[in-house]
């Protein structure tokens, strides 16, 4: 105790070595740009949607993987398969920098379910390549589904007498547990969306 | 200084006028770009996309559509409002002289209902009208994405 001023420059010396330290590891939350970091995670309502892979998909059918969700209908021709091919791209340009169990699944969940069958969701996931699939489910599960996440939907009669479904463009990383870890907002642009989704894979 | 800028300005603005006065004239209309996005098997819509530039001295309006192949031919417009992706049929493209307009994802493209089949790599032949008035036909070719990134 013989120099206070002299120990006290040393232990904020040493505070800011620490901080320093701790702030150049994994461990920081990394910076996104399009992506929302949810901390802590949300875990998922229970829910129960018909999948193109299996009969149905609930939380424990997402426990042990990632997912990226998109939501869409197969009646959209431009906006929904330029994000599935976007998603699809993206999985297939990170898998070999992140570990196999990390790599997410993309799953399209149909807003239409009044048009969308299982049999035109499985023809139309299947086409975008390995890891995307679907799924629907009747108004009032997938009601409760997409209000859990956030997402919100809405038929639009048109003059001609066809309709159109307006509806969230966000894209959700569920982790394992079913979990919702992260939302990427529109606009989705494919190079920020694939860092900002390694960034949160290397950190989670 | 300040009236060296603008001689310069005036120089330089008085070549541009001459130099494009030299060029052999172009098409009126010139359309580029174009493609049909591929679509999985039964499905009922696919999008269309091209570049247009009108060079004429008149408005150029695209009120109808025709590809073959395919039933019926609308244009529509996909847009982000707050965050919710929104898709409506629109009436017509207009272009003013001099302008160009591009039809892209995410925003303007020709819906392709129904259609009767769309092998990859082959072309669909586009035709638009002004009315009854055919302006322009283009052969584009089906792609998964965009061959021109």
């Amino acid at each position: 105790m013989r120099n206070p001023v002299g120990l006290l420059v040393v232990f904020v010396a040493f505070a800011a070595g620490l901080f320093y330290g701790l702030k150049n590891t994994d461990t920081q939350p990394p910076e996104l740009k399009d992506a929302t970091l949810l901390q802590p995670a949300r875990q998922l309502a229970p829910f129960s949607l018909q999948s193109t892979r299996s009969t149905t998909i609930d939380a424990n059918s997402l426990s042990d993987h990632w997912t990226l969700v998109f939501f869409g209908f197969t009646r959209c021709p431009d906006i929904c398969p330029t994000t599935l091919q976007m998603l699809s791209q993206i999985r297939q340009n990170i898998a070999d920098e992140i570990a196999a169990d990390k790599l997410p699944d993309i799953l399209l969940v149909s807003v239409d379910p009044e048009r969308d069958t299982l049999a035109a969701l499985s023809d139309y996931a299947n086409y975008f390549g390995e890891g995307v699939y679907a799924a629907r489910a009747d108004g009032p599960a997938l009601a409760e589904f997409t209000r859990d996440v956030g997402v919100v939907y809405q038929k639009i009669d048109l003059d001609d007498g066809d309709y159109t479904m307006d509806h969230t463009g966000a894209v959700l990383l569920i982790g394992p547990d079913a979990t919702l870890q992260a939302v990427f907002t529109p606009p989705l642009r494919a190079d920020v969306i694939q860092q900002d989704l390694l960034a949160i894979l290397r950190y989670l | 200084m300040r009236l060296k800028n603008i001689l310069l300005a005036v120089t330089v603005a008085l070549s541009l006028v001459l130099l494009s006065a030299c060029k052999p004239e172009a098409a009126p209309i010139s359309i580029e770009k174009g493609w049909v996005r591929a679509a999985p098997p039964g499905a009922m819509a696919s999008a269309g996309y091209f570049e247009i530039v009108n060079r004429s001295d008149a408005t150029i309006e695209i009120t109808r559509v025709t590809a073959d192949q395919f039933a019926r031919v609308e244009i529509h417009e996909t847009s982000m409002v707050d965050g919710q992706m929104k898709m409506r049929p629109v009436a017509a493209l207009r272009i003013e002289p001099g302008q160009g307009l591009s039809l892209a994802p995410g925003g303007k493209h020709l819906m392709l209902f129904e259609p009767a089949e769309m092998p990859e790599d082959s072309d669909v032949t586009i035709t638009l009208y002004d009315g009854d008035r055919p302006i322009a036909e283009l052969d584009v070719p089906i792609a998964r994405s965009n061959p021109y990134e």
